[in-house]
């Protein structure tokens, strides 16, 4: 195993769900000690994630929630009530322990329990708290409730995704549960690299409307601008190559039930190379060698390779193709890319890990590899509470005796 | 106030695949240099366009793309471009390249640039990874993400239509956000060692992994998601969380109300509007309003899954009684999680935004004033910031060149 770039950051961590869980998921891999805070009374369950399929097996449980492992690989558990003055008391000395503190309740929630930025920082001058919400601290959504969908509505991501005369099809995922981890790492990271400069920490206020507007930076801007590519969009659909111009380019149904290839023809090559493939009449109709034939005549050429493309086995297209130098895919479905790929395989992306009570299990890993620096996934999520004596005890210097009357008061 | 990468220096080697990573890394306060042949980035010919100041075709996407940046030139025809080249590469701390080592248009090996320059970060952005011979094949956005996964999730409950391939270059969007994760994680580890590393990013893999529950489902249950109108791909069928105003806007209804408190809300807002007899399960809605309804029963238990249902009709009811602003406004004023779904340009013009001053205007010299998307997050310590609009092409090479060569020399 490769040496781990974040060992000696310790993070007291907050946060759940795919939005925040996913940012302090990398934070552990590369090597931060994270530890994950949750609520003994609710049993965690403030994470909708806690306990809910999907399950390896017949068992049910709180500790055995698939998606809430994926999100939690090597980090630390503790429950601390924060409702009682005593679970207060314990936290403040976590964050005095704590080189980060991470957090994506709805905005306001953490300071009403008393731990605003300012009481952190008198705790440890060089905190660095990142709170991470749908609308951010500040303005009059503050208080608005959000997750990923509704992220995605209001930053213009829905819209960007449909097909020409439907309603949006929109994301068939929290997608900015995603990228709200991943833009939370880049603030966490950004803000480690200005303390390491400058010794100073700082409260970072992200919200995932913002964050998600960033990922169709170019249409809103050129809608601002009175441009026409969000017009395009709706009337084309996002499938078409616009922008640049793309034809043929889209998903098309191959041989078989819900089988789907996508085809993209960049230039005139592209299509000469697929129309010598596909090697009937229609395919070497004169008005179609060059881009302004072919989108004049967008619909009736997609009409005929669909019906070609429908009489064909989707693999041997995606196969061939880009052998031709047409780029061509397969619409993987799950157990296609993750089980079926030599690239995914070789790449590493879903190792499995060992969960104290799941057993083992794959998770998905990362799209990025370190040479010298590398992430390193073997343990599982935590138990609830799981880790409260080593916390509680080696970290803070509670003795077995304070635990136990800790436990016995509920305040972990 | 600088950012936090101020004082590095990134060699961005122009390729669309890294410009997003560039521009993040410049508005966090790096000196990101592009560098471009003598025809220019490909993504200044990439559309969208608009009508620039002086009457021509100017690329929208290059001047959202490049802002705090500066520009060189490099002829590789040329020796003395090519040891500028050189040079520019070892006052580096970062290289940007989304090019395949064996066909590298700038000529540049990043084998021996990392065993010349021990402190040197290099972020190779690539389809598959540096080391797959898969990269020899063509892609696009379109097969990328079609063939990572995120194609199969979107589209709509009539199986009839395709699925959907989301707009905006997500494959090269979800790639550039991991691209700085890493190279972030690089400099992080070079502060604190001296030592620089190749950061290899996959595209294929990025996607494959920004999937949510469709991959973990699979993983761990061994079962499949399918797609959806408008929510997430699933195993079993789930109700649309679609609603639509009296003004046809079209709301995002969130997360269905389970607790006693929301079922209530319902009630009374249904009741201000006259509108409850218009919900067909009025009695379930109520026993909502008793009981709650929890998450492991919907599905299993009749009972509950009517009241969950009553919950969801309410809400449409509720929508298609007023605007889709008043709805999504009133929903969340009383505790309600919803979302309005808006079209590219209502974004920056959302009173809440305008109120966090997100936007940014950047004086582009080619297009003129024009607004985008501002910071991702705030950190008012070390701030996120556009720094300077995109550059001409070439536009800072004679300033580049002369912090490089030595005194009296030519480069």
């Amino acid at each position: 195993m490769s040496a781990r770039p974040l060992s000696g950051v310790r993070v007291c961590d907050l946060s759940g769900q795919l939005a925040g869980a996913g940012a302090t998921k990398y934070l552990a891999a590369m090597g931060a000690e994270v530890i994950r805070v949750e609520d003994p009374i609710r049993q965690g369950q403030w994470d909708l994630l806690r306990g809910i399929g999907p399950f390896v097996d017949e068992r049910r449980g709180i500790n055995l929630g698939g998606g809430w492992n994926n999100h939690n690989l090597e980090k630390l558990g503790v429950t601390i009530n924060l409702k009682l003055d005593e679970g207060k008391d314990l936290l403040r000395r976590l964050i005095g322990a704590s080189d980060i503190v991470t957090e994506n309740f709805s905005a306001g929630a953490l300071a009403r329990l008393g731990f605003t930025y300012e009481a952190m920082r008198d705790i440890r001058p060089d905190i660095i708290y990142v709170s991470n919400s749908g609308f951010g601290h500040g303005g009059p959504y503050t208080a608005f409730k959000s997750w990923g969908p509704i992220v995605q509505a209001l930053s213009g991501l829905t819209a960007t995704s449909r097909l020409p005369g439907q309603p949006p099809a929109g994301y068939g995922l929290s997608y900015m549960d995603h990228h709200g981890a991943n833009y939370m790492t880049v603030a966490i990271l950004s803000a480690l690299i200005h303390r390491q400069r400058t010794g100073a920490g700082q409260w970072i206020d992200m919200s995932c409307v913002e964050a998600g507007a960033s990922f169709i930076a170019v249409l809103i801007a050129d809608a601002d601008l009175g441009g026409t590519a969000p017009a395009e969009l709706v009337r084309h659909g996002s499938n078409r190559g616009r922008s640049p111009d793309m034809v043929p380019h889209g998903v098309y149904p191959t041989a078989g039930d819900d089988n789907w290839v996508a085809i993209a023809c960049r230039d005139d090559n592209d299509w000469n190379a697929l129309a010598k493939f596909i090697g009937e009449d229609w395919a070497q109709d004169a008005r179609f060698a060059e881009l302004r034939g072919r989108i004049d005549a967008e619909d009736e050429l997609d009409g005929a390779l669909q019906g070609w493309t429908r009489r064909h086995d989707r693999r041997s297209i995606a196969a061939e193709l880009p052998r031709r130098g047409v780029p061509a895919a397969i619409v993987a479905r799950p157990n296609e890319r993750i089980d079926e790929d030599p690239s995914v395989s070789a790449w590493n992306l879903f190792p499995i890990v060992t969960h104290s009570e799941i057993g083992k299990v794959r998770v998905e890993g990362f799209p990025i590899h370190l040479a010298k620096t590398d992430w390193h996934v073997e343990r599982g999520g935590p138990c609830l509470g799981e880790h409260n004596d080593v916390v509680f005890g080696d970290l803070l210097g509670l003795s077995p005796d304070e635990i136990s009357g800790l436990r016995e008061r509920k305040v972990i | 106030m600088d950012g936090p990468l101020a004082g590095i220096r990134v060699v961005e080697l122009a390729h669309p695949h890294v410009e997003v990573t560039g521009k993040l890394l410049g508005c966090l306060g790096a000196d990101v240099v592009v560098v471009e042949r003598p025809d220019g980035a490909e993504s200044r010919r990439r559309g969208p366009f608009v009508t620039a100041k002086s009457g021509a075709q100017a690329s929208v996407s290059w001047s959202v793309n490049n802002v705090s940046k500066r520009s060189v030139v490099i002829d590789t025809v040329r020796p003395a471009d090519r040891d500028l080249l050189a040079q520019l590469v070892a006052s580096a701390d970062v290289v940007l390249d989304g090019h395949d080592v064996d066909r590298h248009p700038f000529g540049l090996d990043r084998r021996s640039a990392l065993a010349n320059h021990a402190g040197l970060v290099w972020t190779s952005v690539t389809p598959y990874g540096v080391d797959d011979p898969r990269n020899a094949e063509p892609v696009t956005d379109l097969t990328l993400t079609a063939g990572g996964g995120l194609v199969w999730s979107c589209g709509y409950d009539d199986h009839a239509l395709p699925p959907v391939r989301p707009g905006g270059d997500q494959s090269v969007q979800t790639s550039s956000v991991w691209a700085a994760i890493g190279t972030l994680t690089a400099i992080w580890h070079r502060m604190r060692t001296g030592d620089g590393q190749l950061v290899d990013v996959s595209m294929h893999a990025a996607v494959n992994i920004t999937t949510e529950q469709a991959s973990y489902e699979w993983l761990v249950a061994g079962t499949i998601v399918n797609r959806q109108t408008g929510r997430h791909a699933a195993v079993e069928p789930t109700q649309s969380p679609f609603a639509v105003g009296k003004d046809d806007r079209l709301v995002h209804t969130g997360v269905p109300p389970r607790s006693i408190r929301e079922y209530q809300t319902l009630l009374t807002w249904l009741r201000e509007l006259g509108a409850e007899s218009e919900v067909s399960d009025l009695l379930f809605l109520e026993m909502g309003a008793e009981t709650g309804v929890e998450y492991d029963a919907i599905g299993s238990d009749p009972i509950a899954t009517a009241i969950y249902g009553a919950g969801r009709e309410a809400m449409l009811v509720l929508a298609a009684s007023q605007t889709g602003k008043d709805y999504f406004l009133g929903a969340q004023r009383r505790g309600l999680s919803a979302g309005i779904v808006y079209e590219p340009g209502e974004v920056l013009d959302d009173p809440h935004l305008v109120e966090r001053a997100f936007a940014v205007t950047v004086d582009d010299p080619v297009i003129g004033p024009m607004r985008m998307p501002g910071p991702p997050f705030r950190s008012p310590a070390s701030p996120w910031q556009v720094t300077r609009p995109a550059p001409g092409l070439g536009e800072h090479t004679a300033e580049v060149v002369a912090s490089l060569a030595p005194a009296g020399s030519e480069a």
